[in-house]
């Protein structure tokens, strides 16, 4: 062939294998051991690259925004746990909050592998992120991930260990706050442990109230909120409390929400 | 000054930007009236459609939580079967980057038999205290606004999310072609912001 029809179905080929649009995430699963024993447990992490400039969403994302979604294929008998989202920041521009990850997130889990198992097996993650900048993007992934099996091995320890303190603490049973409602308002308050300072509070998502940002008060911080339209009496949701201790480090807890309404603004019978 | 109002902007001057305070319109009270311009070129009032019910969808095809809606074809079907029953259904778009001929190829593309109002000076937006896209409010037949908020229950750009959504405009619209009063009368929007 002609050097110049070589070097033009090089560029063609080239061409047809670069991807259409460049994401702006990219999306790994990692396991913290190496064999996974038949029975036994492992830690599993999806670990979200986010260009700079870009950010995804805590699971309650604020005011615009959505959080990434996993949709496991396990095979039988193959359990994981329900996706563990990191502390995320506040950010507040023009008027709007949302609550965000930029960099890197880890989402972790427990993977449950049966007593039965007896060779290594994949399990396939179809990831769903919604990533914004200026503008925001839909944006999915599949990625497998093979679990081998053997005697149970410890690996990744330094990346896990890194990842979960990035988590809120969640207590068994979980922190409850009592969120007084009188009308169209509330107010809800935490009150903040011994020997550390209050950070935020970040609300539960729901379409049905509206949260102010929180205000620091003597021993909590407190948030106030508006009721938008009918609420059911039990009401609840999991939200944020975020703290520093007294050497400067970040730390979380999740708190229940429960809502205690007061002449019955909620309920629809 | 609402306390909502006055402790947002003490907020904000605590950050240092500057915003809009927008007041928001408010549920029973007359729907700000505005004149734009369709994606036919058409000029459209508000109170043309007086007696009729009316719903406005604010709207921008870049965004992944519209499009979501709309390449399942969810939007143009509840907006059809509202039609049947006289529900007018306007588009608004107010992104700063809008044109009518722009309107007019999503239109095309989508298959939308209704309306989209160019906005792209973000007027009608900002009287309206809209946020987001998608973000839906209901005017009922006497101009009052009767509905403000989410198209539907989960937030979410996935389509598979919107069969098991409560959607709160049909439920509205339900309930307003019945005569009845609306029960779910304001709700949290979400979605893209709206790009002024």
């Amino acid at each position: 062939m002609l050097a110049w029809a070589k070097r033009l179905s090089a560029f063609v080929l080239l061409a047809a294998a670069l991807p259409a649009v460049a994401k702006h995430t990219s999306a790994e699963v990692v396991l913290d051991q190496s064999t996974v024993k038949p029975g036994g447990s492992a830690r599993v992490a999806v670990v979200f690259r986010i260009d700079p400039k870009w950010h995804t969403y805590w699971l309650n994302p604020g005011d615009s925004g959505s959080a990434p979604r996993i949709k496991w294929t396990l095979p039988p008998g193959v359990t994981v746990t329900d996706l563990e989202y990191p502390i995320p920041e506040r950010k507040v521009a023009e008027g709007l909050t949302n609550f965000i990850y930029e960099d890197e997130c880890a989402l972790l889990a427990t993977l449950h592998v049966p007593t039965d198992a007896k060779s290594d097996f994949d399990v396939q993650a179809h990831v769903k992120v919604v990533v914004c900048s200026e503008e925001c993007i839909f944006e999915e992934h599949e990625v497998a991930l093979r679990v081998p099996i053997g005697e149970g091995k410890p690996t990744n320890t330094d990346r896990f260990a890194a990842w979960q303190q990035k988590q809120p603490k969640r207590g068994t049973p979980e922190k409850t706050i009592q969120a007084e409602v009188n009308g169209k308002t509330g107010k809800v308050t935490a009150e903040v442990p011994a020997g550390f300072t209050a950070v935020d509070l970040l609300p539960p998502k729901t379409r049905l109230m509206k949260f102010e940002a929180p205000a620091i008060t003597t021993g909590g911080i407190a948030s106030t909120f508006e009721v938008l339209a009918d609420v059911p009496p039990d009401f609840a949701g999991t939200g944020l409390l975020v703290l520093r201790d007294s050497a400067g480090r970040l730390s979380g807890e999740e708190v229940q929400f429960n809502f205690k309404f007061n002449h019955s603004t909620g309920g629809t019978p | 000054m609402t306390a909502k109002l006055r402790s947002a902007i003490a907020a904000l001057a605590l950050l240092g930007t500057t915003t809009l305070a927008w007041a928001a319109p408010e549920i029973g009270k007359p729907a700000p009236g505005f004149t734009l311009t369709d994606h036919n070129g058409k000029e459209v009032n508000l109170s043309d459609f007086s007696g009729k019910v009316v719903v406005l969808e604010w709207f921008n095809d870049q965004c992944p939580f519209v499009k979501k809606h709309y390449n399942t074809g969810a939007m143009n079907a509840v907006a059809a079967k509202y039609a049947e029953k006289g529900v007018v259904w306007l588009a608004i778009n107010s992104s700063n980057f809008g044109t009518v001929e722009k309107n007019a190829a999503v239109a095309s593309k989508w298959k939308i038999s209704r309306p989209i109002l160019d906005d792209h000076s973000g007027k009608v937006g900002k009287e309206y205290a809209a946020t987001n896209t998608p973000q839906m409010f209901i005017v009922d037949a006497k101009g009052t606004l009767v509905y403000k908020g989410a198209i539907d229950s989960v937030d979410s750009a996935d389509p598979d999310d919107i069969s098991g959504a409560t959607n709160y405009v049909a439920k509205a619209l339900d309930e307003v072609t019945a005569g009845k009063p609306v029960t779910q009368s304001e709700t949290k929007p979400y979605g893209c912001t709206v790009k002024y």
